[in-house]
């Protein structure tokens, strides 16, 4: 095809996207905010999907805070009369500066659209007076580890929630394809949980996304207890999805402190994984072992400075060689970082992150990156984000397949 | 090829030009429109009195970034007092947000100002319940007491109660500060 006929294609058809996105009311919002009647501000701090303090005790009590829906009622029986549901798309253009012309560094230094790079229909709410859940449908499924067959199921949990004094006291089973161990219960906007976020580029924003310790496929149970002063999360799991048949589940432990100064609203935490999940591999009849080592620690500040929102993250975090989070056999990954977003605009803010690894290679394992970028708050529930990373160190000192830069468009919406 | 860079310097004014002219946000980015019928009514958010319909809330005065956990209740919410009025008490919704609250407030005779309407809601009302488990902390009670002690004093000049039961009622709402 005629590359500027392409080009001129693509723009009529994001140009006639986003007219339709941003002309329609926004009546319809996703399923927690039809079940609250709350407008999504209420839970989230800037952009989505990052959380404030009453996200984060609407999460705690899993999910069961109920506004304006009615309910079916009765005898242990308390559930909206709807079905809350939402769809989330995100809609990318990646471009990298690297000279591949084959494989995925190929695409992306092409300039690859991802039309979906995401797309996925959200379940959630109260099933009940202690019972919540949220279940992801993704649209290309997961492969079931057993089976090998594809499921829409992509990740789900169900908490049980019930309050003592001043304390939500939950239980949750949960199963992700990629949100990591901490996807049964996270409420820190640093990246110590893929879901969890303020910027797109994970790996190149987040030292826990960059060292794969907020990710990956998971599934397991978490015992929490969580207040407005932080909460504790352990969890029992294996980065699995799927049946599978296992002798024995890895420890995962969360803590953080969520206090608030002076009009700030601050988060510090640890994120700490040991020991080994350890499953059979029922063709073989052997067992395998998944050693899960590693920690971070992450803290997060919420509140404003001259009038602008500003919202700041930073982490640090260590994963052991030879582990299901670093297979290099030689050297540990470390990584810190730190990004800041700062609301300039009443529906637009400014992202500004630095991230320095160590890639646990033997030599040019220095890996930094720093990222500029924004957003802008098309509606509600409509965010146009642009990520540009620069990467540097001594592991661009060789080539690399997908440059030493990348940069990020994306149109995230949730109806 | 496509260029990024001239992909991004097409699209983003593009998007920047249409999102502003047609983005279902209120008219004032960052702001909530209060009106009430009739206007001149109290509004209060978190507990405390901000001004007077017809106004302009910042979002951060409905959401704030920090606050007690006993104002939890009152999170998100904007009440409206008027004397001869029931208060009313909203939720700020999307639909709020994107358009502003616009609440017609019963006055008159068939009002009863001692209540909150958020614990008899009217069918175009959005009641506290999101936060309805938790316990209805003090400063919500106080609220309503200046309203509550002016019906007892209409109550009392009607003749409807007595000067003695007038005293016990204000006792009791005073006992609840």
């Amino acid at each position: 095809m005629n590359k500027k006929k392409l080009f001129k294609q693509v723009l009529a058809m994001f140009a006639l996207f986003m007219t339709f996105a941003v002309s329609t009311e926004t009546q319809a919002v996703p399923a927690f905010a039809r079940q609250t009647g709350m407008a999504c501000a209420a839970c989230h701090y800037q952009t989505y999907p990052a959380i404030n303090a009453f996200g984060r005790a609407f999460k705690s009590a899993g999910f069961t805070l109920i506004g304006a829906q009615e309910q079916v009622k009765g005898v242990d029986l308390g559930l909206p009369v709807v079905l809350n549901g939402s769809l989330v798309t995100k809609f990318r253009y990646q471009k990298t500066n690297g000279a591949a012309t084959t494989g995925g560094a190929g695409a992306t230094n092409t300039g690859e659209l991802q039309f979906p790079d995401e797309a996925a229909l959200l379940i959630g709410g109260r099933a009940g007076e202690h019972v919540g859940f949220l279940l992801e449908l993704g649209t290309f499924g997961e492969a079931d580890t057993k089976s090998g067959e594809f499921s829409l199921f992509g990740s789900f949990k169900m908490p049980f929630s019930y309050k003592l004094g001043g304390t939500n006291l939950s239980f949750i089973p949960f199963i992700t394809d990629a949100g990591g161990a901490g996807y049964g219960f996270e409420l820190l906007n640093t990246g110590a949980q893929r879901f969890q976020r303020v910027g797109e580029d994970r790996r190149a924003l987040m030292a826990q996304q960059y060292l794969g310790l907020g990710a990956g496929k998971a599934e397991g149970f978490a015992f929490v207890a969580a207040n407005e002063m932080g909460f504790v999360n352990v969890s029992l799991w294996a980065p699995k999805h799927g049946s599978f048949a296992v002798k024995q589940l890895a420890p995962y432990m969360r803590v953080a402190w969520t206090p608030s100064f002076g009009g700030w609203d601050t988060g510090l935490g640890v994120q700490y994984y040991s020991g080994k999940a350890r499953e059979r591999d029922t063709t073989t009849g052997l067992n395998v072992d998944h050693v899960t080592k590693g920690w971070a620690i992450d803290g997060q500040l919420q509140g404003a400075v001259g009038g602008m929102p500003l919202g700041v993250y930073a982490a640090y975090g260590e994963t052991p060689r030879n582990t299901v989070f670093n297979s290099s056999l030689t050297a540990d990954k470390k990584a810190w970082s730190i990004h800041m977003q700062l609301g300039v605009l009443p529906k637009a803010t400014l992202l500004l992150g630095y991230l320095s690894a160590n890639t646990g290679a033997a030599t040019q394992n220095k890996d930094n990156a720093l990222t500029l970028g924004g957003t802008y708050l098309l509606a509600q529930n409509v965010q146009l984000q642009l990520n540009h990373a620069m990467f540097s160190g001594s592991k661009y000192d060789a080539v690399q397949a997908a440059g030493d830069q990348r940069t990020t468009l994306m149109l995230f919406s949730a109806f | 090829m496509i260029d990024i860079r001239r992909l991004l310097l097409l699209l983003v004014p593009l998007v920047v030009t249409l999102a502003s002219g047609c983005a279902p946000l209120g008219a004032k980015p960052g702001q909530i429109t209060v009106t009430s019928d009739p206007a001149g009514a109290d509004v209060y958010v978190m507990g405390g009195k901000v001004g007077m319909t017809p106004l302009n809330l910042d979002h951060d005065a409905v959401f704030p970034v920090t606050f007690p956990s006993e104002k939890q209740v009152l999170y998100g919410a904007v009440e409206l007092r008027k004397a001869g009025c029931k208060s009313s008490v909203q939720r700020v919704s999307t639909v709020a947000l994107a358009k502003g609250l616009h609440v017609k407030l019963e006055c008159g005779e068939a009002a009863s100002g001692e209540m909150s309407s958020a614990r008899h809601p009217q069918p175009n009302q959005r009641p506290l319940s999101a936060v309805e488990q938790g316990p209805r902390p003090v400063v919500k009670e106080n609220a309503a007491i200046e309203t509550r002690l002016r019906r007892v004093q209409e109550l009392r000049d009607k003749g409807v109660i007595t000067e003695q039961e007038a005293r016990e009622i204000r006792q009791r709402i005073l006992g609840e500060l």
